[in-house]
């Protein structure tokens, strides 16, 4: 158990009851997401992980176990059976009428409800407060948008109802000062270009702890010798100078950033082979 | 030009989000069209650069000319994928009428749905190869796919689309005034209780488009036909850009056995973004500073490193895929600024060849 040196990071995150992660799929969500749940755990703190990811490698799950962090799957339509049994009590109804088919392009296709049920089951979670924080990894940017915009426009559009009223109830755990909102990018154009995108559609629906934009894989900062000997072989001076490039580009997007209204975190890309490590290395980048 | 190329007319290309896709697709595109087919490249996740490199500010939903040095005639063009446009689209065609159309498009749910409906840019992009095949402008099609983690996402779109079209589902949110079967009477419990869960103005609209789109399934029904046709044709190429790394290798393996059980063979495999390698360390009588020595050695420990552990991942798909061809493409120290760029990395892809 570490408990020495801290970060602003990891200061910030120990004062919240649930923090959502997002960001562009393959920026590597899931795995900053579980970083945070193993840096917070190791600060004993009692975590608990959630994750609603269109992405089913079971191997994501295994890093999890040997951290022994609880952690579950959401499902929408198991959310939906889950939350209608809870709220309505009439389980044998459920089973005749809504174990079909029908039911199921029903979930698919209604506007909103995979992600109002889904916030709902978080929000069951984030209340019971069985656990000191909550993690919350979200799909990529797009779906995660309606993940916040659903509950929200239904609270709003829709004046009856059980989900209007859990929606109000799931607004005020994102309004909530002690929930917070991580983007996760890397030091790239598309990935920055789509979190800018995700803030800005989010920002219309209303005021969101915003938390940290984590930059992922940014390239370390190793820097050459100003002057280099020429009688340094042309191919190593190739590398240098391609690892200059790198940096300065990286750096470009790193300042455009800056202007998002997030507090900046990078993490530098660690060659490792096996998730478990590279989730671990993530962890301990996370404290500095 | 070897005849994989020669042969295929339609390039689909696919794999998980943040692998390069669409800059694959626009090379290929790029070399395609320089070779003399008069091609088109449909992109649905554009990055304003790449837009740039082919010299436009921005990609629209329009066929837009791409001029290329030395090839006088206009042979490339690009198009962005506007998922609304095409799906307003396909309601004007299987509309039994204008009023049916007018009804539809002017819902406020319609608009969400096609927005939230699972697979509904996967449906949007195969409408638009539809339209392209049948259309005998172009010679080349690359289609860059929408990310998709999984293959299936893109192969069973227009099929959850059309099952979702069938009568029978939409039977069951119609108001009608007929008698009762014993069927409809549970579906009315259930309605219900539905508008319990989600307020009855909220059910109502929901319960009006279903009702508007009634008749159009056969509609659905036949394009997904069709799409399956194409795909599994010999003039169709698959080819799954990815990534040598972990998950990605996961994703990969996953993406072949999804497409060898629906019978679409992979044309090719392309591991984008490998890092060059370097030497390794400097020697030890280089005449320099023991500081400046090791300033350099830790960035070239670093590289060799990165390098490394790509090469194991390299290696595992050479294994996984080894029926099928493979070529990898050297990570760029710049982002792509130009034709001449896309053009190079267009040269590697077509030197790939049929198994």
């Amino acid at each position: 158990m570490k408990t020495s040196h801290s970060s602003s990071f990891l200061d910030d995150s120990l004062k919240r009851k649930v923090i959502f992660f997002t960001g562009k799929g393959g920026v590597g969500k899931t795995a900053m997401a579980w970083a945070t749940g193993l840096l917070l755990s190791r600060h004993h703190r009692k975590v608990r992980m959630v994750s609603w990811s269109p992405f089913d490698n079971p191997k994501i799950a295994e890093p999890l176990n040997s951290f022994k962090i609880p952690w579950e799957k959401l499902e929408p339509s198991a959310c939906f059976k889950e939350y209608t049994l809870k709220t309505l009590k009439f389980e044998k109804i459920f089973d005749v009428v809504f174990e079909n088919r029908i039911l199921k392009a029903f979930i698919d296709v209604a506007p909103g409800l995979s992600e109002t049920v889904v916030a709902g089951k978080v929000w069951d979670l984030y209340d019971r407060a069985e656990q000191d924080t909550l993690i919350v990894d979200l799909p990529a940017t797009g779906h995660a948008l309606s993940f916040f915009k659903s509950p929200m426009g239904i609270e709003k559009m829709f004046a009856t109802g059980f989900v209007h009223r859990q929606a109000g109830q799931i607004c005020e755990m994102f309004r909530d000062p002690y929930s917070r909102l991580d983007v996760v990018t890397l030091p790239e154009e598309m990935p920055m270009v789509e979190s800018e995108q995700f803030l800005r559609n989010l920002s219309e629906l209303g005021k969101f702890p915003l938390g940290f934009l984590l930059v992922n894989q940014c390239t370390p900062d190793l820097k050459a010798p100003k002057t280099l000997n020429e009688a340094i072989p042309e191919a190593i001076k190739e590398c240098l100078e391609d690892h200059r490039c790198r940096q300065e580009r990286e750096n470009k997007v790193l300042g455009d950033a800056a202007r998002l209204p997030l507090k900046l975190k990078t993490t530098p890309r660690l060659p490792t082979e096996i998730l478990k490590v590279t989730i671990e290395k993530l962890s301990d980048q996370l404290e500095t | 030009m070897n005849t994989l190329w020669r042969d295929k007319r339609i390039f689909l290309v696919g794999g998980p989000g943040g692998v390069g896709k669409t800059t694959v697709a626009a090379s290929l595109g790029t070399q395609l069209a320089k070779e003399g087919f008069k091609t088109v490249v449909l992109t649905v996740d554009p990055a304003k650069r790449l837009a740039q490199a082919l010299g436009f500010d921005q990609f629209s939903s329009e066929l837009q000319p791409v001029h290329l040095k030395g090839v006088k005639e206009k042979m490339l063009y690009a198009s962005m994928l506007d998922t609304q446009r095409y799906f307003d689209k396909i309601i004007t065609r299987f509309a039994a009428s204008e009023k049916q159309r007018d009804k539809i498009l002017n819902n406020r749910l319609y608009r969400i749905m096609v927005e939230s409906l699972g697979g509904s840019h996967e449906y949007a992009a195969m409408e638009r190869l539809l339209e392209f095949t049948k259309d005998s402008t172009f010679d080349k099609i690359i289609v860059d796919t929408p990310p998709s983690q999984n293959a299936l996402d893109l192969l069973n779109a227009p099929q959850k689309l059309a099952d979702f079209m069938d009568n029978s589902v939409l039977r069951w949110f119609q108001s009608s005034n007929k008698p009762l079967s014993l069927f409809r009477q549970g579906t009315k419990v259930a309605m219900k209780l539905l508008e319990k869960l989600f307020g009855s103005d909220f059910f109502k609209a929901l319960a009006e488009v279903m009702d508007d789109l009634e008749g159009m399934h056969t509609g659905f029904r036949d394009r997904n036909l069709e799409v399956i046709k194409i795909l599994k044709s010999a003039t169709t190429g698959f080819f799954l850009v990815t990534y040598p790394s972990e998950i990605r290798f996961d994703e990969s393996r996953e993406f072949m056995a999804v497409l060898k059980d629906k019978g679409i063979p992979i044309s090719g495999v392309i591991l984008n973004r490998l890092e060059k390698k370097y030497p390794h360390p400097l020697s030890e009588d280089m005449p320099i500073s023991r500081e400046d020595k090791k300033l350099i050695n830790d960035i070239l420990k670093y590289r060799s490193e990165l390098v490394a552990e790509q090469q194991n991942w390299v290696t595992q798909f050479t294994q996984l895929f080894h029926e099928v061809p493979q070529i990898t493409i050297e990570k760029q120290s710049q982002d792509i600024h130009d034709l001449e760029t896309l053009s190079q990395i267009g040269k590697r892809l077509l030197s790939l060849e049929h198994a």
